[in-house]
């Protein structure tokens, strides 16, 4: 872009400064649909989402301005706020790491060099493609407590299975088991970090006298570290965003044991139409999310090692 | 209107009929899915300033979420102008019509609910088919409860056929024994701003022998064990794996393709000791918003819809009973062509609105977030038994009144 613009005026004998100008109005040209969308569709709306988290607004009257009057009522009269919270943090602190570990042992097997490893890669990969309700409806009979896989598999082994999505105790880690299908996306940037780090630094620690075990904690894991950052703060935001699986297969029940935040939000705005309401909830969760990204981010300094940076 | 229950093709017609009447008026149809969608289509467009012509909400926020925030337009001169005859409606319909003292609705159809049976398996029991008499003193849910016992089959630890479907397993649960959770007041004034339901013993006792059926008796599905026996069908008792099942009328159209089994329809039972039974009845309205563009249009196209002509296609062709009393007879002949039912069959379900009344969600315009907020997940762990009825009523009672104030 810059070069074309250089070789068009070049030729004009133009003054650089007008030079530049006509760079600055390519640059915004070419970057204004892009532009045009972030404010349409994303700073606008968050714009009007913070505005009307002040209101109490049903859609179809005219937003009422109720000053901070939602946000006080989330933080201290709605004990489902703070049950959707709870719901939501347990989730996450079962699935990020779990996905994390397993997606990260899964990538180790698939950068084995091994006959036919593109294969089983993209048997690991494919569940993630298959979209929300199939994958929702299949897990519903896999957890039917009565006549599903996982409970028909405990039985041949002796145990009698739980109650799964019909409990109120065993319907998070129900999700929680069930978020092992969506390996198969940190699983490709683990692998694709794994690929990524230079044979030499294993010849060097090989020459140094370090086993398989050295070679992981000493060279994979910082070479992996800025992959698995990626990989818990994406983790961590999608975990809070959970909505689809609790909507389809137990709609925030079996007695709100599984009501997400997110669902809580989606009932308060599209189901009660209580849209002030849930955009003060939207902003709870984005501040959340940020506070929690910003915790992960900070402590990274301690345990991300960046190629060529340096350790402070 | 609303889509995906089968119903377009009739409305389409009904109102087909309506631009052949009147050549010069085009009608657009939107139809939209029920419940949630259609709801939040129907704000939009409130919002967007371009209601539209007249429209039934099916779902259990109704006309009156409208009305009550004084954007229902009013019918009654309309009516009074037009003379249209409104004693021919259901009263239960024309009172839930009627929004603080004016007309802002007109009935469309009803669902009352009735026992549907297995008359196939009552047969191999040794069983003989149900009463059809709503008065009948000794069809009580005693009898029910033995009857289930009787028709469960299980092999081993496995039930094989359960003597009922899943009872009332929602607020309606609560009115089996004639109790209620709110007071009478409530379905005059459309607002709930009591909660009794902790302090009517009959509604914790009909709550748990709702729940026992499934957890003590064993004689009902559990949930896991509906999901499996249903099996994507569009209803359990499709199955045939199940003796009795509590439901309206709107299964009709499913249950009219059983060629498995014979089935019937008995008056859903009594509360024991003779105690008077407290049943509900879905009722849908035509109603209009304020603002609509063609005001008088849209209410010739409303009078149409609630006329015999409009009715005589939907409801009646497609299922639900008609508002109107004096087309019973259409209906049960349309029915008695459809199904292979006795006419003192097809009696109970034209009767059941004699016996049953509208209920909260249809009739008030605060009930369903308190409902699905707080009711419901408090009688799920009845449901669970992770809970007694009585325990989680009583704590529902407690975060109902909170929420009230």
């Amino acid at each position: 872009m810059g070069t074309l613009g250089r070789e068009s005026t070049v030729g004009r004998k133009r003054g650089p400064g007008r030079l530049l100008m006509r760079e600055h109005v390519a640059f915004y040209l070419f970057a204004s649909p892009w532009l045009i969308g972030l404010l349409a569709f994303t700073i606008g709306p968050m714009v009007s989402s913070l505005y009307l988290s002040l209101t109490e607004y049903d859609v179809i009257t005219s937003p009422k301005f109720v000053g901070i009057a939602n946000y006080v009522q989330l933080f201290t009269d709605d004990e489902l706020v703070r049950q959707s919270l709870k719901v939501t943090i347990l989730y996450s602190i079962g699935v990020v790491p779990l996905v994390l570990g397993v997606s990260f042992c899964v990538a180790l097997l698939m950068n084995q060099r091994i006959r036919g490893v593109s294969v089983f890669r993209t048997i690991y990969y494919l569940p993630g493609v298959i979209s929300g309700v199939p994958v929702a409806l299949l897990w519903m009979w896999i957890l039917n407590p009565d006549f599903g896989l996982l409970n028909n598999a405990l039985r041949i082994i002796g145990i009698s299975g739980p109650k799964w999505l019909f409990s109120t105790t065993w319907v998070i880690p129900s999700f929680v088991l069930m978020s092992l299908w969506t390996i198969g996306f940190p699983m490709v940037t683990f692998l694709a970090g794994l690929q990524g780090i230079p044979a030499q630094l294993y010849e060097a620690a090989e020459i140094d006298g370090a086993g398989p075990w050295a070679k992981f904690r000493y060279v994979t894991v910082p070479m992996m570290s800025p992959i698995i950052l990626f990989n818990v703060i994406s983790g961590l935001i999608d975990s809070f965003q959970t909505f689809t699986p609790a909507f389809l297969m137990t709609n925030g029940g079996p007695a709100n044991a599984s009501l997400f935040y997110g669902l809580y939000l989606y009932n308060n705005a599209f189901k009660w139409f209580n849209m002030g309401y849930a955009s003060a909830l939207a902003w709870l969760m984005f501040a959340i999310i940020l506070v929690l990204t910003g915790a992960v981010f900070r402590s990274s300094i301690r345990w991300v090692y960046y190629e060529g940076g340096m350790r402070r | 209107m609303r889509s995906g229950s089968g119903e377009e093709d009739f409305f389409n017609k009904a109102i087909d009929l309506f631009e052949k009447k009147n050549p010069d008026v085009k009608v657009s149809r939107i139809f939209v899915p029920g419940g949630a969608d259609y709801n939040t289509k129907l704000d939009l467009m409130v919002a967007a300033g371009d209601p539209p012509a007249i429209y039934a909400p099916f779902s259990d926020r109704g006309y009156r979420y409208y009305a009550d925030k004084g954007l229902s337009q009013p019918l009654d001169e309309f009516v009074k102008r037009d003379q249209v005859d409104l004693s021919d409606f259901h009263p239960d319909g024309m009172k839930g019509c009627m929004w603080d003292g004016k007309l802002c609705a007109l009935p469309l159809d009803l669902w009352p609910h009735v026992l549907f049976y297995n008359k196939t398996l009552f047969k191999a029991a040794g069983i003989p088919s149900l009463t059809t008499d709503w008065n009948d003193a000794a069809w009580t849910t005693d009898k029910y409860l033995e009857l289930a016992k009787a028709l469960t089959k299980r092999e081993g630890d496995t039930v094989t056929q359960f003597g009922s479907d899943v009872y009332f397993n929602y607020w309606a649960a609560g009115w089996i024994f004639g109790g209620d959770f709110l007071p009478p007041e409530t379905y005059e004034t459309g607002r709930v701003k009591a909660f009794v339901g902790d302090t009517d013993p009959r509604v914790a006792a009909a709550v748990q022998w709702a729940a026992d059926l499934i957890l003590k008796e064993k004689v009902a599905p559990s949930p896991a064990q509906t999901q499996q026996l249903q099996a994507g069908a569009p209803a359990l008792f499709m199955s045939g794996k199940v003796a009795m099942s509590v439901g309206n009328i709107g299964s009709l159209s499913n249950f009219a393709k059983i060629d498995q089994f014979e089935w019937g329809v008995a008056p859903v039972p009594n509360p024991p000791g003779g105690a008077k039974r407290h049943l509900h009845v879905w009722i849908d309205f035509w109603s209009m918003i304020k603002g609509v563009k063609n005001l008088e249009g849209a209410w010739q196209l409303m009078k149409f819809m609630i006329s015999p002509e409009a009715q005589q296609i939907y409801p009646i062709s497609y299922g639900p009973l008609r508002a109107r009393a004096s087309l019973g007879p259409d209906w049960l002949k349309i029915q008695k062509s459809a199904l292979k039912l006795s006419d003192a069959e097809i009696n109970v379900m034209v009767d059941g609105p004699k016996y049953e009344q509208i209920d909260p969600e249809n009739w008030t315009v605060n009930f369903s977030p308190l409902n699905s907020k707080v009711l419901q997940p408090a009688l799920d762990k009845v449901w669970l038994g992770e809970a007694t009825a009585a325990d989680a009523i009583k704590q529902a009672g407690d975060d109902i009144r909170k929420q009230i104030k």
